[in-house]
């Protein structure tokens, strides 16, 4: 339990960070995703139930300090009516964040069990790939929801940039979360699941 | 699958339910609330991104330094300094002049703010001011900056449109550009009233300033490159008669035409801007009285 609320607080102290991150002029504006590798750091080390619990509270967090609600004015719809046209939503899904975070969560769960034999590779690798969904999947988004979809060279690069900068920084959110661990007495990795490489 | 999972799961999915259907006002709530927790780190943060960048733009190979370094003492003697100080305070002088001579000739209440962040997010176009609710910035309203313009030779200042208020903390509010999708619009043509569009950005902030597109115009007349676009000031929300920016290309099409407009703003370079004050607080923002219908 003690772990677990820790690990809520270093979700947070996350967020908190990442707002002192800046992004990469020449990438972009591509940046360190902090909290994506922290959170897919997270939901790789705890059950179930409470990976869904992070997701809930990271996306709700995350999409109450960014998400831009703000839609049309009333003056833009009088102006659509009187050229009498539709115009496709604006602002984003409350909450949208949420579902994404529950979907790549449950994703990383799938490779919990080679997680707690002691296999790091694969979880490193998940967290940039899921990174990179969770970006797409947000964009994708957001065309569906204004109409018409719109990939230019520069939103890939931006995509697969932030994805790789967060693989880079993703072993040191797995150490202090392993460390973590190992200072609550939480059992991360299950020794008895360990390959025996060594042994004949 | 273990029963607690499923549980689990049934009870995120119902959550999730409950989130979207959330009603606007209690998100907007959520997002006070949770924007102001954060608002100091985000603040410093500002401040820190500023600083580190600063850091990078420092950073030049020995041959830049070698080149800089011989190019400053050829001029670096104590009487040029001054100059450059003193030009630097004249041109500051000049632009706080301006924005004060905008300000009076509106005769509207504009909150004055400072642009301290502009890259917050990729998928919007927005900057984060130093004002919030405390100042009484709310939503939706529209924010202004004043751009120098030249009228046959005379140089004065008119107030053109950055953006309008995409949310809001006790201290800070967030500004979406002009340049974004989310901030459309409704604009008409100087000289040319009774032809109207919806002015909109770009989808994603990657691009540093693209054009603006000025869509579903009628395709006739064509509208030749140069032309001022402003604000239409339907419904009282925008002011009629707001600089948008000129026309650069007219691509006229089957049923609607398109006209790509340059910003009159250069959102690289903006530092301070204008909230207009909500209706509560001040008059109504309408500059002009709004055109009539069109046909």
């Amino acid at each position: 339990m003690i772990f677990h609320l820790l690990l809520f607080a270093v979700l947070c102290l996350s967020m908190i960070i990442q707002d002192f991150i800046p992004g990469f002029d020449w990438a972009y504006h591509s940046h360190f995703h902090l909290v994506a590798v922290v959170f897919f750091a997270c939901a790789v080390s705890v059950p179930f139930p409470v990976m869904l619990v992070f997701a809930f509270l990271t996306g709700f967090i995350w999409d109450a300090k960014n998400m831009m609600l703000v839609g049309d004015s009333e003056s833009l719809k009088v102006a659509a009516q009187n050229l009498g046209i539709i115009l496709p939503k604006a602002g984003g899904t409350f909450g949208f964040s949420i579902f994404l975070y529950g979907l790549f969560g449950s994703l990383m769960q799938g490779i919990r069990p080679l997680f707690r034999r002691g296999r790091w590779e694969m979880a490193l690798l998940m967290a940039g790939a899921g990174t990179f969904l969770l970006l797409l999947f947000e964009y994708l988004w957001i065309n569906f929801r204004r109409g018409g979809f719109y990939f230019p060279a520069e939103i890939w690069y931006y995509i697969l940039t932030t994805a790789l900068l967060s693989t880079a920084v993703a072993p040191l959110a797995f150490y202090l979360i392993h460390r973590l661990a190992r200072t609550c007495g939480y059992h991360i990795r299950l020794e008895a699941m360990a390959y025996r490489r060594w042994q004949s | 699958m273990r029963r607690l999972n499923v549980i689990a799961l049934l009870l995120f999915i119902g959550v999730l339910i409950w989130v979207f259907t959330l009603p606007k006002e209690r998100i907007q709530s959520f997002q006070h609330t949770i924007g102001s927790w954060f608002s100091p780190f985000t603040k410093t943060g500002a401040k820190v991104q500023d600083a580190i960048a600063g850091a990078t733009e420092e950073a030049k190979s020995p041959a830049q330094l070698k080149t800089e370094n011989e190019q400053l003492q050829v001029i670096a003697n104590q009487f040029h300094i001054q100059q450059q100080a003193l030009e630097h305070l004249e041109q500051e002088n000049a632009d706080l002049r301006g924005a004060l001579e905008f300000r009076k000739r509106y005769g509207l209440k504009l909150i004055p703010a400072e642009i301290i962040n502009r890259t917050q997010s990729a998928w919007y176009r927005e900057a984060l001011i130093d004002k919030g609710l405390q100042h009484k910035v709310t939503e939706q309203t529209p924010v202004l900056a004043a751009v120098q313009v030249t009228d046959g030779g005379a140089v004065r200042y008119e107030g053109a449109l950055v953006g309008k208020i995409g949310g809001v903390t006790a201290t800070t509010a967030t500004v979406v550009f002009l340049t974004d999708e989310n901030c459309r619009v409704a604009a008409t043509i100087k000289g040319l009233s009774n032809v109207r569009g919806i002015l909109m950005g770009g989808r994603s902030s990657v691009r540093d300033s693209p054009d603006l597109r000025l869509r579903f115009l009628k395709s006739e007349p064509v509208l030749e490159p140069g032309r001022q676009v402003l604000s239409d000031g339907v419904g009282e929300v925008f002011p009629f008669g707001i600089l948008l920016g000129e026309v650069t290309r007219f691509e006229p099409g089957d049923g609607t035409a398109e006209a790509y407009v340059r910003p009159a703003v250069d959102f690289n370079v903006l530092r301070h801007v204008f909230v207009l004050q909500h209706e509560d607080e001040a008059p109504s923002p309408v500059l002009a009285p709004p055109l009539p219908k069109q046909p």
